[in-house]
C-alpha cells in the first residue's frame, strides 16, 4: 500500500511537471512574493523534489495555485482522483492494521 | 479435445512451476523500474534520456516485456470451471488472447514511439513523447504480485 502511494505520488509529480512546463507561467507558493520563479532553470533534483512536494499537496487536496487553463483542468481532475485514492489507500491501510491487531489478540 | 489438452507437454511451462515463479518475479521488478523511469522520461526527459545507461536500460526493459508476451503463449493455465491444468497450445493461445492480458501487453510493450520516429516524427517531438504514455500500461503487470503472494502463503 505504501508502495502504491509512493508510485502514485511519483506519477502525479511527473504529470504536474509536464503540464506546468508547457506555459511556464506557474509559480510555486514559496516564490509568490517575487511574482516570478527560477524553478524552470533549476537543476533536475530541485525540480523533481518540488514537484513531489506539490503532488503531495494535490493528494491532500491542498492549494497548488495553477494559473493557465490546462493547468487548472489537470489539477481539478487529479484532485478528484486523489480524493478517491485517499479513501482507497487509507481504507486499505486501516483494514491491514485491524488484521494485525486480530493476530496479536490470538496469542 | 479436452483430454488431449490436459496431457503434460515438454515445451509448455506449468503455471505452478518454479521457473514461471522466478520469471514473474523478474517481470515484476522490471515493471516497477519501468513505472518509475517512464514518467520521469516523459516529464524530465530532455535532461537524461540520451545518456547511454538509460538507453541500455530502456532496451533491456522492452526486450524483457516482449519475451514475457511470448512466454504467455508457452505457459499452461488452470481451467476455472473444471480445475484442470491445460497444456494444449491452441487453447492456451485462445485463453491468453480472449481472457488474459494479451491486448494490454501488446499495446504497452510495442515501442510505438520508435515506430512514429521511423515514419518521420521528430525524435523528441510532442508526438513521440505523448505516444510513450502507452508504456504506463506496463504497470498493470504488478497485479502478478498478488499471485506471487498467494504462492508464498501456500508454501
Amino acid at each position: 500500500m505504501v508502495f502504491f502511494l509512493i508510485l502514485y505520488i511519483h506519477i502525479l509529480a511527473c504529470l504536474l511537471w509536464v503540464c506546468f512546463n508547457i506555459e511556464k507561467t506557474w509559480i510555486p507558493a514559496v516564490d509568490f512574493i517575487y511574482a516570478k520563479t527560477a524553478l524552470f532553470e533549476e537543476e533536475f533534483l530541485k525540480q523533481y523534489l518540488s514537484m513531489c512536494y506539490h503532488a503531495i499537496m494535490v493528494f491532500g487536496l491542498n492549494e497548488v495555485a495553477p494559473r493557465a487553463v490546462p493547468e487548472i483542468l489537470v489539477v481539478i481532475l487529479m484532485m478528484i482522483i486523489s480524493a478517491m485514492m485517499n479513501a482507497f489507500i487509507f481504507g486499505e491501510m486501516a483494514v491491514l492494521v485491524q488484521e494485525m491487531d486480530k493476530k496479536d489478540i490470538e496469542f | 479435445m479436452l483430454d488431449a489438452a490436459i496431457v503434460r507437454q515438454p515445451h509448455i511451462v506449468s503455471a505452478r512451476s518454479n521457473v514461471r515463479f522466478v520469471w514473474d518475479f523478474i517481470v515484476i521488478i522490471f515493471a516497477v523500474v519501468n513505472g518509475v523511469t517512464l514518467p520521469l522520461e516523459i516529464a524530465f526527459g530532455d535532461q537524461f534520456s540520451n545518456e547511454p545507461w538509460y538507453r541500455v536500460l530502456d532496451w533491456i526493459t522492452i526486450s524483457v516485456f516482449i519475451l514475457d508476451v511470448i512466454a504467455g503463449f508457452f505457459t499452461s493455465y488452470v481451467n476455472i470451471s473444471s480445475g484442470d491444468e491445460i497444456f494444449g497450445m491452441r487453447m492456451i493461445a485462445i485463453n491468453y488472447i480472449t481472457e488474459g492480458t494479451f491486448l494490454i501487453d501488446i499495446a504497452s510493450t510495442f515501442p510505438i514511439d520508435q515506430l512514429a520516429v521511423a515514419f518521420g516524427a521528430e525524435q523528441d517531438g510532442s508526438v513521440a513523447q505523448s505516444l510513450k504514455i502507452f508504456g504506463l500500461l506496463k504497470i498493470q503487470r504488478l497485479r502478478r504480485i498478488s499471485k506471487i503472494i498467494g504462492n508464498m502463503n501456500q508454501t
